[in-house]
């Protein structure tokens, strides 16, 4: 290994990092808007306590 | 320190964030194979965790606050049907009118004075819960649960029409699939979703409604605990007893359209526990004089109502049974409308409903 390959190895883990950061962000907010979707289509609301 | 090492040691942060920052923003294959991992592995283990006894055991984690009774009813039903209790039960169904009169501890208390302590109850009771909830409600039961159903019947109850039971069904208020929604549903021309035998598909409507509510209940680690009734013990509140008295000017023509059909599910209701082997009370809650007298639109439905009801006891119809309290109630033991507020009106309509139930376990 040479000197520019471990001068680059610290940048590499850190990259890595924000993309498993990016991928869990990602993987919730895909998560979340299938969810929703799918509540919007079939006319899930969430029923608010209205009474009577 | 010197000089020159301090600069490197801030040159080498300023790498260290900007790597962080690319690995951050750009696309790359890492970060698009996590977030398709996580979106199957939380979809995987929703169907493979959440199923009835999961909804049994946590249900007021997909509840929005304590009076989201749709959610406890999920619950409580859920139970019922995972873990049936081996002691005689009276279920009670109804909407808020009923949820506000018949109060969890004072009925405890009055199954306990007329010798039942051993008698336990389920509360069922959700606001606008319609004959078809409650006939919907009654198919989920445990087919060897032993006691009594008690179904508050109102003039209101009786109001629902054929498109609001098409919505309630079709959208997912409760956790579970029922042959009854079911019917209406195929009657009213929409597809009946398909069932999988599995909790998590078969209620995904419902799951994924309340999906983001149970994110923020694990996240902040809330546990909702249930409100037996938001109305008692509260004080007359004149606001909303204007603005309900506003609402109910739809009520008689709706009254006048839906109320036989809705009498046809309370017949369905009365030969369901029948054959399950239950007693059936149909009962109607106090109400309150002063909203009659204030509103012509709310004197025109109970007229409506009691016409029918007199009706059903000399013909073939449904018997519904109306306390006959000792003192008689007035408006200021009311929240609103029709909300029952005030506790020793319950306690004494408990103490009646006992005497009923007793007769009915007895019979």
């Amino acid at each position: 290994m040479d000197e520019a390959q471990l001068a680059e190895r610290p940048q590499k883990v850190w990259r890595r990092l924000g993309a498993v950061v990016q991928g869990i962000a990602l993987g919730g907010l895909l998560t979340w808007a299938q969810m929703s979707a799918y509540a919007a289509a079939s006319k899930a609301v969430l029923f608010r306590y209205q009474g009577f | 320190m010197t000089a020159e090492n301090s600069g490197a040691g801030s040159s080498g942060r300023r790498t260290k964030i900007a790597a962080l920052w690319a690995g951050l923003t750009r696309p790359s294959v890492l970060a698009l194979g996590i977030a398709g991992a996580l979106n199957v592995a939380t979809l995987a283990a929703v169907g493979l965790f959440v199923d009835r006894d999961f909804v049994a055991r946590h249900g007021e984690l997909f509840a929005a606050n304590p009076v989201d009774y749709d959610a406890m009813v999920t619950q409580r039903i859920a139970a019922l049907a995972e873990h049936p209790p081996v002691a005689r039960t009276v279920v009670v169904l109804g909407s808020s009118i009923t949820l506000a009169a018949i109060l969890e501890p004072e009925l405890n208390a009055a199954l306990a004075s007329h010798g039942l302590a051993d008698v336990q109850v389920a509360k069922l009771c959700a606001g606008r819960q319609s004959p078809l909830d409650a006939l919907a409600l009654v198919e989920q039961l445990p087919r060897q649960l032993r006691g009594v159903v008690v179904a508050g019947v109102t003039a209101e109850s009786l109001t629902h029409s054929a498109a609001t039971a098409v919505s309630i069904g079709g959208a997912a208020r409760v956790g579970f699939r029922s042959d009854a929604y079911d019917q209406i549903l195929f009657e009213a021309g929409f597809p009946q979703p398909p069932r999988a035998s599995l909790y998590a598909i078969d209620n995904a409507a419902f799951l994924s409604a309340r999906f983001p509510r149970l994110v923020v209940n694990l996240l902040t680690g809330r546990r909702v605990r249930f409100h037996d009734s938001n109305y008692a013990g509260r004080s007359p509140s004149p606001e909303q007893f204007e603005v309900q008295g506003r609402l109910y000017d739809r009520m008689p023509p709706a009254y006048e359209a839906n109320a036989q059909r809705n009498l046809r599910l309370v017949e369905r209701l009365r030969l369901l526990t029948r054959e399950r082997g239950l007693q059936l009370l149909l009962v109607a809650p106090p109400v309150n004089p002063a909203f009659s007298a204030r509103y012509p639109a709310v004197a025109r439905l109970r007229e409506l109502h009691a016409t029918r009801m007199e009706m059903a006891r000399k013909g073939a119809g449904p018997t519904v049974l109306t306390a006959a309290l000792a003192d008689p109630v007035d408006g200021a033991d009311f929240f609103d409308g029709i909300h029952l507020s005030n506790r020793r009106v319950a306690q004494a309509y408990a103490d009646w409903l006992a005497g009923h139930i007793e007769e009915a376990i007895d019979g």
